[in-house]
């Protein structure tokens, strides 16, 4: 059981005895509503038993479905207002089973469902979203669900850019808005080379909205991403890199030890290493390995920053390509090696990598 | 409106989660194990350094004598994954023989629909993670002919969507999960050619991000669980080519923290059924070696119950059978001794992928 405490025999058998009513109770409703539902007997009562389970236990899968197959099967029968107030009914059912569990995947994916039938408000949606993000803000689910709310939306990519960017500055640990961003920004410059490549004067992407930029259209619960197809690196044209390699300096001066900024980082190295711009490249390498080194100085014992200058001095060669002189990479992985030994094969690797690469 | 702990991730994810298996090359960071024969019967062995296996079994056993507990009727819907994991459990700890395979055997079949789909319990609705579980039961007691395999590969085969995705069931939710689910149940069966498999890899590669990981769609957030169905059904697919993987395996190991457990996401709690996505997904991509097998293994018997028997999410949690599996199933790949080698693609015992035909090798 998740983040539940061991108990005694003892305990377990007084909470046995204690939670007994309880148990019988789950148990006759949820028989109730599995017999319900494989009988297709949906009337309102059904679905009052049904979303009562539902509250208690969000996980029986059956019991959502049992909700859509029900309104299906009334819908016919009922008139406009009445499907109106059905469908606009079972937020607040999702929203008491997301209450009892934030990760129940079956709750959120009622909720979309009953968007995608036109219910609720798109806006309200988007702002319960940014406060349930308020709350816990590495919910991926709710993130997942933001996103298919913007898109369904239209709202302009500029827009979600800047939510993250309040976001990892409300808390420079907040990985999970590192991640949208790093989306964000792919798909945004995937579609300006796209938009380049074929008609030249068109809206820029950040204006544009998502739905638009994927060329898909606002219906379900998720698209693909082109720009996420393959690893589309170099897109990402250098004055914007060089706004993210400032952005993410700040989470790592603010908390050195934090993984999200590092790993942020070396994805920023990757398009970096891969610009077309070799000379702006090599430029942005030299500038992050100074600001490296002048971290290191504060904090000599910075694995993260260690491992990151490592990172840089192979992208320095890749881009200048500089004739391989492995020692001080070789030295910083030694270095690694003895900070941080439950990875040392990894640290190990990476030097034979090295030489390898230096052979060849 | 809606709270969770801080830190807890794997809380949710793991219920709904399959496990892997595989073959590792055994003893690498295992020289100081006791060796085997006093482990299953000594009743006097050290929790924090032996794996209690006759305890663990015997908590296991016990799971299905009471019916009437809060945890069991909690847990009606996904019983057939429950069934799953104490089998494969029972099996790599050498004690199946102790489980009721008739009844087993009956409830599996009891589960089916018409349209070839199971559900997680009697009468409950069809779907692809309990087609899954109960495929790989029968396969486990090497039983697949109590079973119509056309009747299941089609059923599975429908849920594809043109994308390449699959559906979880009828009602469309999409998820590298389920994606996994099908492409194993498929390869399984032996019926892969039923679906569109390059496109189905396309579609978990359009699921990659930024950090080498994978979410459960496009765009979502990596997470230890998603990215081993996503690295799975790669490597059933064939796809691999689509892994980063020394990126990958850097993530990956980053997520051993100094308990030595692994956590799912950064900066998580560690949580021993990463034990078995981030291990087995390590493994897929032959990064193994790049987290300490030693500093997990004291953290994952660390989370055992010497009491009652039975593995938890952390020291000092109350155990369950999911957390009993995948910590027995970590240790496998770590190599432990006295256990069965478990595959890291089908979280399945070696020797039942061997004899269905499906060994990497």
């Amino acid at each position: 059981m998740h983040g539940r405490k061991r108990e005694t025999r003892d305990e377990t058998t007084a909470r046995k005895e204690a939670s007994r009513h309880k148990v019988d109770a789950l148990s006759s409703l949820l028989h109730k509503v599995i017999e319900g539902h494989a009988k297709k007997q949906y009337d309102d009562a059904y679905l009052k038993h049904n979303a009562r389970l539902l509250e208690l236990n969000p996980e029986v899968y059956t019991a959502w479905n049992a909700r859509r197959a029900a309104f299906l099967t009334l819908f016919p029968d009922r008139d406009e207002a009445e499907r109106k107030r059905l469908l606009e009914g079972d937020f607040l059912v999702t929203e008491k089973a997301l209450q009892k569990n934030p990760k129940s995947y079956s709750s959120w994916h009622h909720r979309k469902w009953l968007v995608a039938q036109g219910a609720g408000s798109l806006t309200r949606e988007l702002e319960l979203t940014s406060q349930f993000l308020d709350m816990d803000e590495r919910n991926f689910h709710c993130w997942s669900y933001r996103r298919f709310i913007v898109n369904r939306l239209g709202r302009a990519l500029a827009e979600e850019l800047k939510y993250t960017l309040h976001k990892i500055e409300q808390n420079f640990s907040n990985y999970s808005a590192w991640h949208f961003r790093s989306s964000l920004l792919s798909i945004q410059h995937h579609a300006e080379l796209a938009s380049g490549e074929s008609t030249s004067g068109s809206v820029p992407a950040s204006s544009q909205t998502l739905s638009t930029l994927l060329k898909v259209p606002k219906m379900y619960t998720y698209r693909l991403c082109p720009a996420l197809m393959g690893t589309e690196m170099g897109s990402i044209p250098p004055d914007v890199l060089d706004e993210e390699f400032q952005l993410v300096q700040q989470a790592f001066f603010t908390e050195p030890a934090d993984q999200s900024g590092w790993l942020y980082h070396r994805w920023l190295i990757g398009h970096a290493r891969s610009g077309v711009d070799k000379e702006a490249s090599s430029a942005t390498v030299s500038r992050e390995i100074e600001m490296l080194q002048e971290l290191i100085d504060l904090e000599p014992d910075t694995k993260w920053g260690l491992h990151t200058l490592c990172k840089l001095m192979e992208a320095q060669q890749h881009v200048a390509y500089n004739s391989c002189n492995n020692t001080k990479m070789d030295a910083l992985y030694e270095q690694l090696i003895t900070l941080d030994p439950m990875r040392q094969q990894y640290y190990k690797d990476s030097i034979s990598r090295l030489a390898i690469s230096a052979a060849s | 409106m809606f709270v969770t702990k801080e830190g807890e991730d794997a809380g949710r994810w793991c219920p709904d989660g399959r496990g892997l298996g595989t073959h590792i090359p055994r003893g690498s960071a295992r020289a100081e194990e006791p060796q085997a024969s006093t482990i299953a019967e000594t009743s006097s062995l050290d929790p924090a350094t032996t794996l209690i296996c006759h305890k663990h079994a015997d908590y296991i056993v016990a799971l299905d004598k009471e019916k009437d507990t809060f945890e069991y009727v909690a847990t009606e819907h996904l019983r057939m994954s429950g069934v799953y994991w104490g089998i494969s459990a029972m099996d790599l700890l050498g004690r199946l023989d102790d489980m009721n395979k008739d009844e087993i055997l009956s409830f599996v079949t009891e589960c089916q629909h018409p349209c070839g789909g199971f559900g997680g319990n009697i009468k409950h609705d069809p779907h692809l993670l309990y087609t899954l579980s109960a495929v790989q039961i029968l396969a486990i007691y090497d039983r697949l002919d109590l079973v119509d395999p056309n009747l299941i590969a089609t059923y599975v085969a429908g849920l594809q969507q043109e994308d390449g995705s699959f559906a979880g069931d009828e009602w469309g939710e999409i998820d590298t999960r389920f994606t996994y689910c099908a492409l194993s149940c498929l390869s399984i069966l032996h019926k892969m050619e039923l679906v569109d498999v390059k496109k189905a890899t396309e579609f978990v590669a359009a699921c990659g991000n930024f950090d080498g990981g994978f979410g459960a769609t496009p765009g979502d957030e990596s997470h230890a669980g998603q990215i081993f169905t996503a690295v799975g059904a790669l490597a059933i697919g064939g796809g691999l080519s689509h892994v980063d993987k020394d990126l990958l395996g850097w993530w990956l190991c980053e997520r051993q923290v100094p308990a030595g457990g692994l956590n799912g996401r950064p900066e998580k709690l560690p949580d021993v059924c990463y034990s078995w996505w981030v291990l087995s997904s390590l493994s897929m991509i032959d990064r193994l070696s790049w987290i300490s097998g030693e500093k997990l293994q004291e953290f994952i018997l660390s989370c055992q119950d010497p009491e009652n028997g039975g593995i938890s999410d952390r020291p000092d949690d109350m155990a369950d059978v999911f957390h009993t599996f995948f910590g027995i199933a970590g240790l496998s790949l770590l190599g432990y001794p006295n256990l069965k080698a478990v595959d890291p693609i089908y979280a399945l015992p070696v020797d039942t992928v061997a004899r269905l035909g499906l060994s990497r090798i």
